[in-house]
């Protein structure tokens, strides 16, 4: 929600900064997505729970209630007018809340003030004409919803609200046609439907620049109701948006009174009828909550005295009789719970006052799972102690790799990501193999990853291992031959998997080389050049400290590890060490002169530095 | 000759969820797993999410049927060690897994992501404890750095909170969390009377990548050797 600091200050004095102006709506509950400096334009993120904030009236309420200042704008009472029109509005469904409407004759359409268009665009709303902007900037400035129709093309003496019957079509103002479905809100004239109520007029009765006599109203719905016709259609708009989220169901009348006195002022006109309410509309029943002063520190841990309590209370705008309190009309839609009431408290105290206090020291009983995650770090640190490393696939199978399992025992997506994700993995292979095909400039892989599986039948937790080497420690290994269907894998690859539940961790040898990591280099996009070196060194230099001066070295992204052995042919103090070296830079593939200009440095140091034998 | 063996590399987001695992579980936490398909009554309906709500937009869902989605938050382990379970209170839990989000993917989203949740239950649990919990949290993964705590909604808890790390001179919201709704104590099948709580959740793969400098998400799920042969 864009809130314009020179709109607010209509409404409340503000004090200090755009920046402090942002720091109290943080402390409100309102995140702040955005600080525009230049156009003096703060974007809030208003949580769904508060309808009462989507409009620069609500905004400018939370921030009088948090720096205790009284709001600068009153709304006058709505006058009853009572000429003959000719229009009748009768409701025949249970789901007005409110409504107030007016009649205008000889108005004079045409462009909007300066002012009025600087304002809608600083909220990203278009300038259309005087009256239809009126309408948006109201909605914006107080919350209320407005809609105008051009009374001389409204057919007919009455104008009936109703729920649509399936198949009903309308045609809103932005020329496109809804088929709707049945219980819907409409306004139906005596030819057809002239407004899909909480969401768009209709077509045929909007304003044009040759518009001569209105129809404005105020109308406010259920919030239910709104919402199930905006997702069957697909169709929604500023005004359901805020129907969704609750508007004050006390507030049409001001909205109208406001309509009209800008109205007057931009357009002229002669108000000749106004129905500040119609029959048959929802009563209202204000919210009362019966509130134990003692539950805000029995929750929070914090001791607030009940006079401050109530103070806040009011600067909320509830009404306070001692435990009784009744919740204003612009908050009835998320303040029902006394723990709500606690929350609008603590929340205007100021979270950073609550003392922090550490739980006490007590023991609690295990769930059934806890072993079940101890021994899984347990199989995840044998896997690591045996050389394996551990990737992470994506959970989705695509079409392609889905043709090789039986369909009927797929578990599908209704609404996935793209086609090429449509079914849950069966199986971890696929995209394991998949993650090393990706990979060969690797040479070889040696991985592991635990993860779910989907079936019709089950969900179970897998793990599965996939090596360019023959898997030693376990049997029943599946062999994929290079070319062979259903992967056609450009090498060979040697699978297990099983249960994590029934997998037996592998021992863990005393001697393993763990080696020290440097920080993180990000990847290039574009795929590395990898030269294996192996040499004869002696086992007083650490292999960390070399693989550190190795990664030091100009477009080495990483030195890898991965063969260190002693051998009868080499004396006791030397051992061969290899590293595959992955050359890597960000603006393309380096060429392989120049990776061999970086293997050459790489030698040098290696001759130099640790007297290292090349093989 | 001897071969020696070489360490595998063990998958950075899963190397920091351990950590974050591993400090709770010393404060003494039981660890809950659960399934990652999951029911829309645990999923939203026991946390308070209703169907004809928009808090239900908030997040986007992967559909399995009409009851049976992909989880989109490890909170449905609230309802699951509870109803379901039927673990009685006083408890203290994290849950870490795999959620799912039907949203577009770039460099900072992937539909697939991991949460920690956690929560506890007991007689007296205050939001001072809640508090005290997250930073002392904080400080055990991060060290000494400034955080801020602001009021934020979420459906199952009230009142709700964002907590912020500034991190490179940036404010960063790093966790959701506040005091368990008394509505969803009393759909856990407990007294709200009798019983309070608090739960929190954190996103373990955006603060993996804060804490290695990643900077493309989908490298976790999309796996590049040049990205594991790094840690």
């Amino acid at each position: 929600m864009l809130l314009p600091i020179d709109w607010l200050r209509e409404f409340v004095d503000t004090k200090g900064t755009i920046e402090d102006i942002a720091e109290v709506y943080y402390n409100l509950g309102f995140g702040v997505d955005n600080i525009d400096k230049d156009k003096m334009i703060i974007d809030l993120e208003i949580t769904p729970n508060r309808g009462d904030a989507l409009s620069i009236l609500g905004l400018a309420r939370e921030y009088a209630a948090f720096e205790n200042l009284i709001l600068k704008k009153k709304y006058s009472q709505l006058k009853k007018i009572d000429l003959s029109c000719g229009i009748k509005i009768k409701n025949e469904t249970e789901d007005l809340l409110n409504y107030s409407c007016a009649v205008i004759n000889e108005v004079d359409v045409r462009e909007s003030p300066q002012i009025i268009k600087d304002r809608l665009h600083s909220v990203n709303i278009k300038s259309i004409n005087n009256i239809i902007d009126i309408t948006n900037y109201l909605m914006v400035e107080n919350g209320h919803p407005l809609h105008v129709f051009d009374i001389d093309k409204i057919s007919g003496e009455e104008m009936v609200i109703k729920y649509s019957k399936k198949n009903d079509l309308i045609k809103t103002l932005d020329e496109n046609k809804y088929i709707l479905p049945e219980k819907s809100l409409i306004a139906r004239d005596a030819n057809g439907i002239i407004d899909l109520v909480g969401i768009q007029g209709g077509f045929s009765s909007g304003i044009t620049s040759s518009t001569k006599n209105i129809l404005i109203q105020a109308i406010n719905v259920s919030p239910k109701i709104i919402r199930k016709t905006s997702k069957i259609i697909g169709h929604s708009t500023e005004a359901s948006y805020r129907f969704e989220r609750g508007v004050d169901p006390l507030f049409a009348q001001d909205a109208l009174q406001d309509a009209l006195n800008l109205i007057q002022k931009l357009a002229g006109g002669k108000i000749i009828k106004i129905f500040p309410r119609i029959d048959n509309l929802k009563e209202y029943k204000p919210t009362i909550i019966y509130y134990d002063y003692s539950l805000l520190e029995r929750k929070i841990g914090v001791n607030i005295e009940k006079s401050l309590q109530i103070g806040i209370l009011r600067n909320l705008g509830f009404t306070v009789d001692n435990s009784k309190i009744t919740v204003p009309s612009f908050r009835a839609n998320d303040v029902k719970y006394p723990i709500d009431i606690v929350e609008e408290v603590i929340r205007i105290y100021g979270y950073s006052k609550i003392k922090k206090k550490p739980l006490p020291i007590k023991k609690y009983l295990p769930v059934k799972t806890h072993k079940k995650w101890l021994y899984r770090q347990k199989i995840v640190k044998s896997l690591l102690g045996n050389g394996f490393s551990q990737i992470n696939t994506y959970s989705f199978l695509s079409d392609q790799m889905s043709k090789q399992f039986n369909k009927q025992e797929l578990v599908k997506i209704i609404n996935p990501l793209s086609s090429e994700n449509k079914y849950l993995r069966p199986s971890l292979i696929p995209l394991m193999i998949d993650a090393a095909e990706k990979n060969t400039w690797a040479n070889q892989v040696n991985l592991f990853e635990i993860g779910n599986i989907f079936t019709q039948k089950y969900e179970r937790t897998n793990i599965a291992i996939i090596s360019t080497k023959p898997i030693e420690l376990l049997n029943n290994i599946k062999v994929i031959n290079k070319g062979e269907k259903p992967y056609l894998t450009r090498k060979k690859y040697y699978t297990w998997e099983g249960e994590l539940d029934k997998f037996t961790p592998f021992k863990i040898n005393s001697d393993i080389i763990d080696i020290k990591v440097e920080k993180y280099k990000n990847i290039s996009k574009y795929p590395p050049v990898v030269r294996d070196l192996a040499i004869l060194i002696d086992k007083k230099y650490q292999l960390d400290e070399i693989k550190h001066n190795i990664e030091n070295i100009n477009y080495v992204l990483v030195a890898e590890l991965f063969d260190v052995f002693n051998s009868d042919k080499f004396d006791y103090s030397i051992h061969s060490v290899a590293f595959r070296i992955v050359i890597d830079d960000e603006k393309k593939t380096l060429n392989a002169k120049k990776a061999d200009e970086v293997i050459h440095q790489i030698s040098e140091l290696l001759k130099n530095k640790y007297k290292a034998i090349i093989r | 000759m001897n071969k020696l063996i070489i360490k595998g590399h063990e998958h950075p987001a899963e190397k920091f969820l351990n950590k974050a695992v591993d400090y709770f579980i010393k404060q003494g936490y039981s660890v809950a797993i659960g399934n990652e398909i999951e029911t829309e009554w645990y999923n939203f309906d026991l946390l308070r999410v209703e169907k004809d709500h928009p808090s239900r937009d908030v997040q986007d869902t992967f559909w399995i049927d009409d009851k049976r989605l992909l989880r989109t938050q490890t909170s449905t382990l609230q309802g699951r060690v509870t109803y379901d379970w039927k673990n009685k209170p006083p408890l203290k839990i994290v849950s870490p897994g795999r959620v799912f989000r039907n949203e577009a993917t770039d460099m900072s989203h992937e539909a697939i992501f991991y949460q920690l949740e956690g929560f506890v239950i007991d007689y007296n649990v205050t939001m001072g404890n809640l508090i005290s919990t997250i930073e002392n949290f904080i400080v055990e993964i991060f060290g000494k750095i400034e955080t801020k705590i602001y009021p934020h909604h979420y459906p199952f808890v009230e009142p709700g909170m964002d907590v912020s790390i500034k991190w490179k001179g940036k404010w960063l919201e790093v966790l959701g969390s506040g005091m368990i709704h008394p509505e969803v104590i009393k759909n856990m099948g407990y007294d709200p009377e009798k019983w309070q709580g608090f739960a929190f959740g954190m996103g373990i793969d955006r603060l993996a990548l804060l804490d290695t400098g990643i900077n493309d998400i989908r490298l976790l799920y999309h796996p590049d050797l040049r990205m594991i042969y790094q840690f």
